[in-house]
């Protein structure tokens, strides 16, 4: 691969993840403002981001500038570099490694770790406070949505995302996997910081915590990176147990998108019902719900794929 | 041309490493000396992606991007000046050269070589600027206990030889104590340095067999297969101990099994306390709004009605005042 190859497909996979978050953010505020504002709703996410532009950005007094005004970009970095591994159709994904499953969860360890670098660096009250409930959210997600995940790479006998996504070529793993689905969408939430796990932000509560000094096109990028997140994750799903880019007539990447994006509708339309959840309560939920839940899965997964559906290799 | 790019990439990624690691050492922000290792760790796995091991790569930022944030949080919780915040100012108005929390000059008084004893704060105060200048000076003499520092800067120590009213020994080892500075740092720079140069000579000078072959593809199916076959009883046995450890944890961090926290060891009597007052055993009931009501029994207060409850005993520390 050619270095010239490989700034494409940088470029590109920024542009498509830029173009998801601004999907997101519409598919957010139609469920907040309602279907019939729909004209507002599309407009909406571009004033926000042209008023964030144009506001100044400067860090707050004896903030740590060097993690201040770094972490924007280290969380930007790692979503770019976790969407590589999402295959859009066959042969269509930036970066096919043999273990790409764990690779993207693997990386979403530093988003965690940039978000806390936010907040840390603020030498603000709020700041440090959404850092520590940031570690809390890491110290969840990480065994039960790895947990989770890994009932599709046991069944299809891989971690390339490429070859999960063909092995459900004839039944999607959902069918046979819905406690995984369920376990994966839940944990999928706290990394994402979204709504019923959103203690880092908690909007009336920490006034943005984690986000709260920050202004103009760090905010900006610090948006666009939990959107995309979410999306990733999203889209992860889709890879792991909605087969991907399968689907009849329509070329491969429209049915990935349509997938990806019905799943981050449900998700949110979903979550939007449950009032937030305290970061103990959360904790609680993941190691003592989530935890020994994902582990029935390993076992009920590696019983029917070992006996049901043939095994793998 | 890729050979220069792959040469190109390792070279940054090995500066990033060894510049994180130094920045782990000289920081004086405990937060930020965990993110440098972990930054180091990280340019590492960079390497091994380099290297076609991805697997290897992905378990070291896995594990260690993890085990630092733990690290990071048990430090912020436990340490007065996480984010150095203090340190920093206080070495800055203190005027000591040298990286972050370590100072590679000792700050030096003039008193020295005369006394152990801390100096009276106005000897400091009021000593005229040139007369200390002078005594400084005179007292510069060897055989003093620095260990092999570097006493150049006495320009420095004066600043705080004014602020603390201490001697050079105390000062230094309140420094010391703080972790600002220490006599051992130059020599354990020379350690290092030597150990470095060995490790890279031993490297250069063995004949490594090389395979010669190419990395296989698909390095998590080899390792499965392996871990699952020919490993497979160290591989279960390491996750029985590892399961082990886990229920071993949870045992010991239990309450019954732990020893009684601190608001048990107040409510619970002590033997002491049951030999110097015979009746504390015997519970007293008291109400909550009225402590003069008390009985042996529960009830009701006759004051106000209320459920009475049972009286606390009285802690090891007001008796020894009444005694």
């Amino acid at each position: 691969m050619s270095v010239m190859t490989a700034f494409v497909r940088a470029a590109l996979t920024l542009v498509g993840l830029t173009v998801g978050v601004y999907l997101i953010e519409v598919l957010e505020g139609l469920l907040t403002l309602g279907q019939r504002n729909w004209r507002a709703v599309l407009r909406l996410p571009l004033a926000r981001a042209g008023q964030l532009l144009r506001q100044p950005d400067r860090p707050p007094a004896h903030a740590d500038t060097f993690l201040y005004q770094s972490a924007p970009f280290i969380a930007v970095i790692t979503v770019g570099l976790a969407a590589l591994v999402i295959p859009l159709g066959p042969g269509l994904i930036g970066f096919d490694s043999s273990v790409g499953l764990f690779y993207f969860i693997v990386l979403l360890s530093p988003f965690v770790i940039a978000q806390m670098n936010a907040g840390w660096s603020q030498n603000g009250v709020v700041g440090v406070l959404g850092t520590f409930r940031a570690a809390a959210h890491l110290i969840s997600y990480e065994v039960p949505l790895g947990f989770a995940a890994i009932g599709a790479p046991m069944a299809a006998a891989s971690l390339a995302t490429g070859k999960i996504v063909a092995a459900q070529a004839h039944l999607w793993y959902v069918v046979w996997q819905p406690l995984g689905v369920v376990i994966y969408l839940v944990a999928a939430l706290f990394p994402a910081f979204r709504h019923p796990f959103d203690g880092a932000y908690a909007g009336s509560e920490l006034e943005g915590g984690v986000l709260a000094a920050y202004g103009g096109a760090r905010l900006l990028l610090l948006r666009w990176a939990l959107d995309g997140i979410f999306l990733l994750l999203m889209a992860l799903g889709v890879v792991l147990f909605f087969g991907g880019w399968q689907g009849p007539l329509l070329p491969p990447p429209v049915w990935f998108a349509f997938k990806t994006l019905a799943l981050a509708a449900v998700v949110l339309a979903l979550s939007r019902r449950v009032p937030r959840l305290r970061h103990d309560q959360m904790l609680s939920l993941a190691w003592k719900i989530l935890v020994p839940a994902s582990l029935v899965n390993i076992a009920i997964v590696g019983v029917l794929a070992l006996f049901v559906f043939g095994g793998g290799a | 041309m890729s050979g220069i790019i792959e040469w190109l990439i390792f070279g940054m990624l090995a500066l990033i490493a060894v510049i994180t690691a130094a920045g782990m050492l000289v920081t004086m922000s405990m937060y930020r000396a965990g993110l440098a290792l972990m930054a180091s760790f990280v340019a590492l796995a960079g390497i091994f992606i380099l290297l076609d091991a991805d697997l290897l790569a992905m378990i070291q930022i896995m594990m260690n991007v993890g085990g630092m944030l733990i690290m990071i949080l048990v430090m912020v919780m436990l340490m007065m000046d996480p984010g150095g915040q203090m340190m920093w100012d206080m070495k800055r108005s203190m005027h000591i050269r040298g990286l972050g929390a370590f100072s590679m000059t000792m700050p030096r008084g003039h008193h020295e070589a005369t006394t152990d004893a801390p100096m009276p704060m106005d000897d400091h105060m009021h000593m005229p600027h040139g007369e200390q200048e002078a005594t400084e000076e005179g007292a510069d003499t060897p055989g003093m206990q620095h260990g092999g520092m570097d006493l150049r800067d006495g320009q420095q120590a004066k600043g705080a030889m004014k602020m603390s009213g201490m001697n050079a020994q105390q000062h230094y080892q309140m420094l010391v104590s703080m972790a600002m500075t220490t006599a051992q740092l130059p020599w354990a720079l020379v350690v290092g340095a030597a150990t470095a140069v060995a490790l890279i000579l031993l490297v250069v000078v063995t004949p490594w067999h090389l395979a010669g072959t190419a990395p296989s593809g698909d390095a998590a199916a080899i390792v499965g297969n392996l871990l699952l076959g020919r490993y497979m009883v160290g591989f279960e046995g390491a996750a029985f101990l590892i399961v082990a450890g886990i229920a071993g944890a949870v045992l010991l961090a239990r309450r019954e099994g732990s020893p009684p926290s601190y608001a048990q060891s107040l409510q619970a009597p002590t033997p002491a306390a049951q030999i110097a007052q015979p009746t504390a055993a015997k519970p007293m009931y008291t109400c909550p709004m009225h402590s003069e009501v008390q009985q042996d029994h529960p009830g009701k207060c006759p004051i106000c009605g209320m459920d009475l409850v049972p009286q606390p005993p009285q802690r090891m520390g007001d008796m020894g005042g009444e005694q």
